[in-house]
C-alpha cells in the first residue's frame, strides 16, 4: 500500500516528461529519495503510516512538481540520441555485412581452382607447363604469376597473372601496358604500343575477378619457345615491375 | 539521464556512424566526392603518378566539360571528365620525350566536327620559349598535306595548338592522333605523319626545333 502511494506520486510527478528513458530515470530517482526519507523518519521512531504521510507531505504536490520537472528534462536531446543510436546501429550492421560478404567472396576465390582451362583461346593441351610463383608489390597491388605454359603449334605463351589488392582499391588497369622480353633478346610490345595482332606482342586473353583478386590470362603471341626465361615488365611513370618466368623446369600439361 | 551523459552517448554513436559509413563507402566503391579525388583514384588504379596538377581547363562545347593537366618526373597525365560524373572521366598518360612532349586527347572525329571543330594539341617543354609553331605533315598515297598552327606559351607553361578538324583529308585526323599518343587504332591506317615543333624566344628567334615521332 505504502509502496503504491509512492509509485503513484512518482508517476504523477513525472508524467509530463516526454522522453521515456528520462521519465523512468527521474521516477526511479524520486522513488529512491522517498524511500530514504521514509526510512530516516522510521529510524526516528515514527510509525509506518506516519512516516509515509510525512514523506509525501514534505515532497509537496506531485501535480505542481510535474511541469517543473518537464521543463528541466526537455525531450530533444533524448530524441536526438535515440535517432543517432538507430542510425549508428543500422550503418554498423551494414558495414559488418559488407565485411562478411567480402571475406566470403575472398575465401571462395582462394579455395576455388583457377587454371588454364579458363583461357578462352586455349584448348587445354600445352607442350610446356610450369608454376613459376614469382611475385612483386607495387602501388598496393601484389602481382603474382602462378602458372605459365605454351603450345608449340600456336607458339603462344600463356601466363596466369594474379593481382591481389585491398578491398577498398579499384582493380588495376595495367594489362594493356605490360610488355615482355625473353632470354634470346626478343621483344614483345604491349597491346597499347603494338598495331597489328599478327605480330609478336603481349595480349590479355580474358579475366576473372572478385573483390580482392583479379586473374588476368595473359598471352605472349609468337613466343620463341627456345627461350629459357621471359620477363614481364610494367614501367610506366617510374614504376619498375619485373616478373621473370623461368622456363627451364616444368613439363607437359594435359 | 544527465545532459552530459546524453551528449557523451551522442558523440559515441556519431563516431560509430562515421566509422561504419567510411567502411561502407570504401568497400562499395562509392562515388568520389570531388573531381580531384576521382583523378587521384584513376591515377592509382592506372598505377601512375601521383602527379602535380598544373591546370584545369574548361571545354564547354566538348565531349567532356573539363580537362585536368598534371605532370610528374616521368610524364604528363590528362584527366577529362563531366560535371555529372567525374568517376566516368578518362585518364591518359604521355611519357616525357627528350626536349619536348606532344599530347592530344583521343576524341572521336564526329565529336570534334559537331562541337568545337578543333583538336587541342598540347606541347610541353622546359625551354624558356614564349611562342611556338607546330607543323603536321601527313602523307597518304604519295600525297603530302601540311597543317601549320601557332601558339603562345600559357601561364602554366605549355603551348595549346588548335588544329582545325573541319574538312580534313581521309584518315589524317586518326593518323595525327596515333602519332602523337602512340596508341594505335583498332583498324589499320595507311599513311605516315610527322610533326615539327619550333620554339621561339621573346625576340622571335628560333630557339629549338623538335621532330616527332622521336623514335620510329
Amino acid at each position: 500500500m505504502q509502496q503504491e502511494n509512492f509509485e503513484n506520486w512518482c508517476r504523477k510527478a513525472t508524467e509530463q516528461i516526454r522522453y521515456g528513458p528520462d521519465r523512468r530515470a527521474v521516477s526511479e530517482e524520486l522513488m529512491a529519495h522517498l524511500e530514504d526519507h521514509r526510512d530516516a523518519l522510521r529510524a526516528q521512531g515514527l510509525g509506518e503510516k506516519e512516516s509515509e504521510q510525512h514523506t509525501l507531505a514534505s515532497m509537496g504536490s506531485a501535480e505542481e512538481i510535474a511541469p517543473q520537472l518537464a521543463e528541466i528534462h526537455k525531450p530533444w536531446l533524448g530524441y536526438l540520441s535515440s535517432l543517432i543510436k538507430a542510425v549508428a546501429i543500422l550503418t554498423a550492421t551494414l558495414a559488418i555485412f559488407f565485411c562478411i560478404s567480402i571475406c566470403v567472396s575472398w575465401l571462395h576465390t582462394l579455395i576455388s581452382s583457377r587454371n588454364f582451362d579458363s583461357i578462352p583461346a586455349n584448348n587445354g593441351t600445352l607442350d610446356y607447363y610450369c608454376h613459376p610463383m614469382v611475385s612483386t608489390w607495387s602501388d598496393g597491388y601484389r602481382f603474382q604469376i602462378s602458372e605459365a605454359g605454351y603450345s608449340k603449334q600456336e607458339s603462344d605463351l600463356y601466363i596466369l597473372l594474379e593481382i591481389f589488392h585491398w578491398p577498398w582499391m579499384d582493380q588495376p588497369g595495367v594489362s594493356d601496358h605490360l610488355w615482355a622480353i625473353d632470354s634470346l633478346g626478343n621483344y614483345y610490345p604491349s597491346m597499347h604500343a603494338s598495331q597489328y595482332s599478327d605480330q609478336p606482342r603481349v595480349t590479355a586473353q580474358g579475366w576473372q575477378s572478385t573483390t580482392c583478386i583479379i586473374l588476368r590470362f595473359m598471352c605472349i603471341k609468337q613466343f620463341d619457345c627456345d627461350a629459357q626465361w621471359v620477363e614481364l615488365h610494367y614501367d610506366r611513370d617510374g614504376r619498375n615491375i619485373v616478373l621473370r618466368i623461368d622456363l627451364t623446369g616444368g613439363g607437359k600439361h594435359e | 539521464m544527465s545532459k552530459q551523459r546524453k551528449i557523451r552517448k551522442i558523440v559515441l554513436y556519431l563516431l560509430i556512424f562515421i566509422l561504419s559509413a567510411v567502411v561502407i563507402c570504401a568497400l562499395s566503391n562509392a562515388p568520389s566526392p570531388t573531381a580531384e579525388a576521382a583523378f587521384r583514384r584513376k591515377e592509382k588504379q592506372q598505377m601512375i603518378g601521383p602527379a602535380e596538377i598544373v591546370e584545369i581547363l574548361d571545354f564547354e562545347d566538348n565531349r567532356y566539360d573539363h580537362l585536368l593537366i598534371s605532370r610528374s618526373e616521368y610524364g604528363y597525365t590528362f584527366f577529362e571528365w563531366n560535371d555529372s560524373n567525374p568517376d566516368d572521366g578518362v585518364l591518359s598518360y604521355q611519357p616525357r620525350s627528350t626536349g619536348a612532349t606532344l599530347y592530344c586527347t583521343k576524341y572521336n572525329y564526329e565529336d570534334m566536327s559537331y562541337s568545337q571543330g578543333w583538336l587541342p594539341i598540347f606541347a610541353f617543354t622546359d625551354q624558356p620559349a614564349v611562342s611556338a609553331k607546330l607543323t603536321l605533315t601527313t602523307t597518304q598515297d604519295s600525297e603530302t598535306i601540311t597543317y601549320s598552327m601557332d601558339a603562345k606559351r600559357s601561364g602554366a607553361g605549355y603551348f595549346l595548338f588548335r588544329w582545325k578538324t573541319t574538312g580534313l583529308r581521309g584518315s589524317d585526323f586518326w593518323l595525327v592522333q596515333q602519332m602523337i599518343t602512340g596508341e594505335y587504332s583498332n583498324y589499320i591506317l595507311e599513311g605516315t605523319t610527322t610533326a615539327t615543333l619550333e620554339l621561339y624566344n621573346t625576340k622571335g628567334e628560333l630557339v629549338e626545333t623538335h621532330q616527332f615521332p622521336t623514335t620510329q
